[in-house]
């Protein structure tokens, strides 16, 4: 081992803090080198000359110190917590009423909401007419299911809304109803006309369902060949 | 009580934080934790008792100035008060305060920025940090080791944070560069590093102090 190298070990050397076969080299070599084991000696001076850094702490310091430590930790201790506070902020004549009035508006806004838009049986504007396209998509044939035109569904997930309307439709027709009837019934309840090309495309055979949604933008229309839905209600 | 206080205390005395104390001395500290741990405000008193001078004096070495250290402590007692609960009465409870002390003097440290780190002697004077000067006859001798404890607060005050931490765990306080790197949350070969770096300062430091002086 070269002097440098000791020389960059030497910090760690003073201290004892390289492991064994290391520690071997270096001071087999401080033994032989005068110029390494006078550096040695400086460290371990310095070393000795650090370990003065010892303040005098007197009494009067040390009670001060613990006297500051107590009275923080009975402060923390007197102090009430987050729900005492607000329990105690609530007691207060002045903010009752306010508390109160807010919890009013809470409930009242809960009720609103679940009588008119969240109950499941809320009422849908839904119209039933009978008729052709204003521009079929394509002619179905005769035993075409009616399942493969079936309408589009919404992504709103309103589809089970709109089952019981077209349940009803089923109904009315194997109760005896025609074609016809269900158009007037429709007619009834829908203040428009029908389309003209209503009874162009009855004729084809094929049946036209609108519904019309809450939202007057959306209209779901439903072809379904006449043949099989007089089949299916008169077996 | 008292007695048991004083019997820990003067056992601590001297000796770094963490080192053992003897079994007598450490069940009773154990009983006395456990006290404090469920909330025994008087016990808690006692082990301020107990570690007060050597935390103070860790603090010192760490932050370099009185008004500092004593801010530290008493944030490192009340943090321990805060945690004790989670403390575990299997572990080093020595150990456990270093730990407390070093974050807390990070803290600190990383607090002050840019402000005077290290007082110089004419501060500490005036601060009070040191003994009472009222003793004519250890006038001259205190007015020497004020100095050298001056000297030895800027020669600390040249290091970086990392390597005045590691330096005081290690050489003042005696603990293995193993107990050191967990305490700091390091490794021992980081640690080597920043052991070794900052007794190369420190000897310069000294070296031109011995320069100046002739």
């Amino acid at each position: 081992m070269n002097c440098k190298r000791v020389e960059a070990l030497m910090p760690l050397y003073a201290g004892g803090d390289i492991d064994g076969q290391t520690i071997g080299e270096v001071r087999t070599h401080v033994n032989t080198c005068g110029q390494c084991a006078a550096l040695a000696a400086e460290y371990e001076a310095s070393r000795n000359w650090l370990s003065g850094a010892t303040p005098d702490l007197d009494e009067a310091l040390l009670f001060d110190l613990k006297r500051g430590v107590m009275r923080e930790l009975q402060t923390a201790s007197s102090r009430p917590g987050l729900f005492e506070q607000m329990k105690e902020a609530f007691a207060r004549t002045a903010v009752r009423p306010a508390v109160a009035a807010a919890l009013l508006l809470v409930v009242f806004g809960a009720l609103t909401f679940w009588f008119y838009l969240a109950k499941p049986g809320s009422p849908l504007p839904i119209r039933l007419t009978e008729g052709a396209p204003e521009q079929a998509p394509r002619a179905p044939s005769g035993n075409e299911s009616p399942r493969a035109i079936e309408p589009p569904r919404s992504s709103t997930g309103d589809r089970h809304r709109r089952r019981p309307a077209l349940a009803k439709s089923h109904r009315e027709k194997r109760n005896g109803a025609g074609g016809g009837q269900v158009s007037t019934q429709v007619a009834n309840a829908m203040p428009e006309p029908q389309p003209p090309s209503a009874v162009a495309f009855e004729s084809a055979g094929v049946l036209r369902i609108d519904i019309q949604t809450s939202d007057p933008n959306i209209r779901i229309i439903w072809f379904a060949p006449r043949q099989i839905d007089s089949q299916q209600t008169n077996p | 009580m008292p007695g048991e206080v004083a019997e820990i205390a003067l056992m601590t005395e001297g000796l770094r934080l963490s080192e053992p104390t003897g079994h007598a001395a450490d069940s009773t500290l154990a009983a006395i934790v456990q006290r404090a741990k469920q909330g025994d405000t008087a016990a808690f008193e006692e082990i301020i008792d107990c570690y007060q001078r050597k935390v103070m004096t860790t603090a010192w070495r760490l932050l370099g100035n009185q008004e500092d250290a004593r801010d530290a402590s008493q944030e490192v007692f009340l943090r321990a008060y805060r945690y004790l609960a989670g403390f575990k009465l299997e572990q080093d409870f020595g150990g456990w305060l270093y730990r407390i002390i070093v974050n807390v003097c990070r803290d600190h440290a990383r607090k002050r920025g840019s402000r005077e780190q290290f007082a110089s002697f004419e501060g500490e004077r005036e601060a009070g940090t040191f003994e009472s000067l009222a003793s004519s006859e250890d006038v001259e001798a205190n007015a020497i080791r004020s100095q050298q404890r001056a000297l030895i607060a800027e020669a600390l005050g040249t290091l970086s944070t990392k390597e005045r931490m590691a330096l005081v765990l290690r050489d003042l306080e005696g603990l293995s560069t193993e107990e050191v790197a967990r305490t700091l949350g390091s490794t021992q070969t980081t640690v080597r590093s920043q052991i070794s770096s900052a007794r190369t300062k420190i000897k310069q430091y000294r070296d031109r102090v011995m320069k100046r002086r002739g």
